[in-house]
């Protein structure tokens, strides 16, 4: 990339934009046509485009910013919308729930909403069925929002910094705060963790006289107390999942944002990063723990003690710091740390299901969502892909089905990974700089090269350089060049048309001159224009 | 990340000695523990006569703690025997007395022993186990004896603690008996099943990403690699050989 040499600013504006773009994170594909150019970023795997167009005019390079394909954005309210779906259906058709169980076994309603004593089904929809419908829609829009906030920040960025890097002034990446990344992921987490709860809570939803023989199997226990149980034990289960695996998302998090941009990570390291990091990562949890109550309140946890609200905030704090902690010995010890948690508690529940038969279903249930702490941890392999993709962004974390992941893993070209941007900008400033002081060396014009470049070439620029001497004595440098165009079209502002012709010519004039890969059209047209030009100069002396 | 904490111990026999030698402090402190809380019970003294009488004390914790071993002591004394007289002890029966309730007979020491001035005292060390029913008991000992100037048997009482009213039993949890669950009912467990599955593989459709066509990708090579030990075996390349000999005889022939 650095060792092509940009020539016409809107080349170098599009350089410097692609860049800058990719410093954000984004991967980046170019347009470009003679006097219009396009630079796409697109910086999630959902399909979200920040479209650049630079426009070169007489005063030098417009740039404008727009967000594209926001739209994708709102894919994410899907599983909001299929449990407010089924919420109503409750509502206005409860013996629907019945019918369904009495055909196939398993209470559909009570599957995805949380299960209640049957005999309360009635009483139930009436208590809770609003403030589902009053949460859900919250914390969907608190979700979107994040990440649509999130992308218009990082635009009025760009769109605000660009100026001042084309014109070569120093500056440094800005990202939005991570929070709003950490939210808008949160999502993916949250549906793990509710389809988690749907398997744990499965049984309590099957029709009743199925409910019934599962009871007698474990000592008669009443269903009243296998629900508290459960609902106890699953607290543990979604407060240490939840915790460890928020860390796993924040982790990847600041290490993609690291990647981005090295000199804030070092400043992070000043700032004593260690400690600031558990920190975040506490406040996050307790965030997103606030977000997953607000969820399974009104479903699987309606029969939820304000002790083991206490007991699940805690849990999931402490959780997250652990797995923060153990993140930074290696990754994967999160993924076995879970499921130790998931065998240990099971030999602690056989214990005290001695004395009490309500643990049973925990004790069944935990060994088999071990292998879902297995099945969570193969995600990392997938990320190893996305990295080989060039993909380091980690908002498909946890998806339950991560769409726009596989496609980005299915196109099978790479892409250049944001990795080395850095490298790139500093290389872009010292050109930058190398070009200041080259705009006061004497011009040298490189025969040869502008001879390859088409028959009239030359002749072309024997034209202009008689042209230029009517204008200055002496030597001729870069600086002076745009100067002398100026007075140039100044001196001939009267005749329109001809006006318009030299800027034209004096266009093809700039790319002969600093264009390698330049090839001339229309040669001899463009030497007759420049001819006219001649004489019209020549006529006004 | 750059910078992680490394945490590996460096020697592992060292930290193996810490480690047994925090085990080793963990469990004396729980022995002692065990022993440290002993209550001695008042003497008791029973007389026949001035010439021959004996004290009764006996030694336990006053908190036990369920379903383990608790040790418990008596000693007869014979301090007030004179010279030529004894006592003897035929039975030593120790029961729990509870609040409420009868007593329950829990051991019986039925060796005869004898005391006299020489064999000045005697110690019977019994390991008792707390009532599992009870939360409150005291223990009655009741001994019987005669001596060698009064032969008839005579029924003596001693208690412990004695002077206060009870021995609290320590419950600590549950009763520790594994009593795994019956796995329910088939119906359910089948449906249950289902929907765990559905669930998992929803959860694990990244891996089946990149697994399925590894493996397609896999299968292939060794397609291929197959194919090629087939095309490169011995049989098959002393066939060609053969039938390129043939063709050039053949061509030898035609010319």
């Amino acid at each position: 990339m650095s060792s092509k040499k940009p020539t016409t600013p809107l080349d170098r504006s599009l350089q410097k934009m692609d860049v800058l773009m990719r410093s954000f994170g984004m991967r980046t594909r170019l347009f470009k046509s003679q006097s219009r150019a396009v630079v796409k970023g697109t910086r999630k795997i959902y399909p979200y485009e920040l479209n650049a167009t630079l426009v070169e005019t007489a005063r030098g390079v417009g740039i404008r910013i727009r967000l594209e394909k926001l739209w994708y954005s709102f894919l994410k309210l899907i599983p909001f919308f299929v449990i407010i779906l089924f919420s109503i259906l409750q509502a206005t058709i409860p013996s629907a729930g019945v019918t369904i169980a009495n055909a196939t076994g398993v209470n559909l309603f009570l599957l995805l909403l949380g299960p209640v004593k049957q005999e309360n089904l009635g009483s139930w929809i009436s208590t809770h069925g609003i403030g589902i419908w009053i949460s859900l829609p919250i914390i969907a829009a608190l979700i979107i929002g994040a990440e649509i906030l999130e992308r218009v920040i990082r635009s009025r960025y760009i769109q605000d910094r660009m100026p001042k890097f084309l014109s070569g002034a120093e500056w440094n990446i800005s990202e939005p705060p991570i929070i709003l990344d950490l939210i808008s992921s949160a999502n993916n987490l949250l549906w793990v963790l509710y389809a988690i709860l749907i398997v744990i809570f499965a049984p309590m939803s099957f029709h009743e006289d199925i409910l019934n023989q599962f009871t007698t199997v474990y000592d008669n226990v009443s269903i009243d107390s296998l629900l508290n149980t459960t609902t106890m034990i699953s607290v543990f289960d979604i407060a240490i999942m939840g915790g460890m695996m928020f860390a796993v998302l924040y982790q990847s998090y600041v290490k993609f944002r690291g990647n981005l941009d090295r000199n804030q990570f070092r400043t992070d390291i000043r700032f004593e990063s260690n400690v600031r990091q558990l920190a975040q990562a506490a406040f996050g949890a307790t965030m997103f723990s606030t977000i997953m109550l607000a969820t399974f309140y009104f479903t699987f946890w309606s029969r939820i003690t304000i002790i083991q609200v206490i007991i699940f905030y805690t849990v999931t704090i402490i959780s997250s710091l652990i797995g923060v902690w153990l993140y930074w010995q290696k990754e994967s010890y999160i993924f076995i740390a879970m499921a130790i948690w998931f065998l240990l508690s099971v030999a602690v529940m056989v214990f005290l299901n001695a004395n009490d038969p309500s643990f049973s279903w925990m004790i069944i249930c935990h060994l088999f969502l071990i292998l879902m702490s297995i099945g969570l941890s193969l995600n990392r392999y997938f990320e190893k892909l996305m990295v080989e993709k060039g993909i380091l962004e980690p908002s498909w974390y946890f998806n339950l089905f991560p769409l726009f992941a596989y496609i980005a893993a299915i196109k099978r070209r790479r892409i250049r990974p944001a990795k080395g941007v850095e490298k790139e900008l500093e290389e872009i400033l010292e050109e930058d700089l190398k070009d200041k002081v080259k705009i006061k060396e004497p011009l040298v014009i490189d025969i040869k090269k502008i001879k390859n470049k088409g028959t009239e070439a030359l002749k072309i620029l024997e034209v202009y350089q008689k042209i230029l001497s009517l204008v200055v004595k002496g030597e001729i440098n870069i600086g002076i060049l745009v100067d002398i165009n100026e007075v140039v079209l100044d001196m001939i502002k009267e005749n329109k048309q001809i006006q318009k012709e030299t800027e034209q010519v004096f266009s093809v004039i700039d790319s002969l001159l600093w264009d390698d890969d330049y090839k001339l059209k229309d040669g001899k047209k463009i030497l007759k224009s420049i001819e006219n030009i001649y004489d019209e100069l020549m006529k006004r002396r | 990340m750059e910078k992680r904490a490394k945490m590996k111990l460096k020697k592992p026999i060292i930290s193996l000695l810490l480690l047994s030698a925090l085990v080793f402090t963990i469990m004396t402190i729980n022995h002692s523990n065990g022993q440290s809380s002993v209550y001695t019970s008042p003497t008791y003294r029973f007389e026949f006569d001035t010439h021959t009488n004996f004290t009764v004390v006996s030694r336990a914790p006053l908190s036990w703690k369920e379903n383990t071993n608790v040790n418990f002591n008596i000693t007869f004394g014979a301090n007030n025997i004179e010279s030529g007289y004894n006592i003897t002890i035929s039975y030593v029966d120790i029961t729990y007395v509870y609040p409420d309730n009868e007593t329950e007979a829990r051991y019986l020491h039925d060796k005869d022993f004898v005391l006299n001035e020489t064999n000045k005292i005697y110690n019977i060390n019994t390991t008792l186990i707390a009532p599992t029913d009870y939360n409150l008991f005291n223990i009655s000992i009741e001994i019987i004896a005669h001596s060698s100037s009064y032969s008839e048997d005579t029924l003596f009482k001693a208690y412990f603690p004695g002077d206060k009213s009870y021995i609290q039993v320590e419950r600590e949890g549950v009763n520790p008996v594994i009593k795994l669950p019956g796995f329910p009912d088939p119906q359910t467990f089948i449906r249950w099943i289902i929907i765990f599955l559905a669930t998992f593989a929803v959860m694990i459709t990244p891996a089946l990403f990149i697994g399925v066509p590894k493996t397609i990708e896999l299968s292939k090579a060794a397609y291929k690699g197959i194919k090629k030990s087939i095309k490169n075996a011995p049989e098959r390349k002393e066939a060609k050989r053969l039938k390129k000999l043939e063709n050039e005889t053949k061509k030898e022939e035609g010319d």
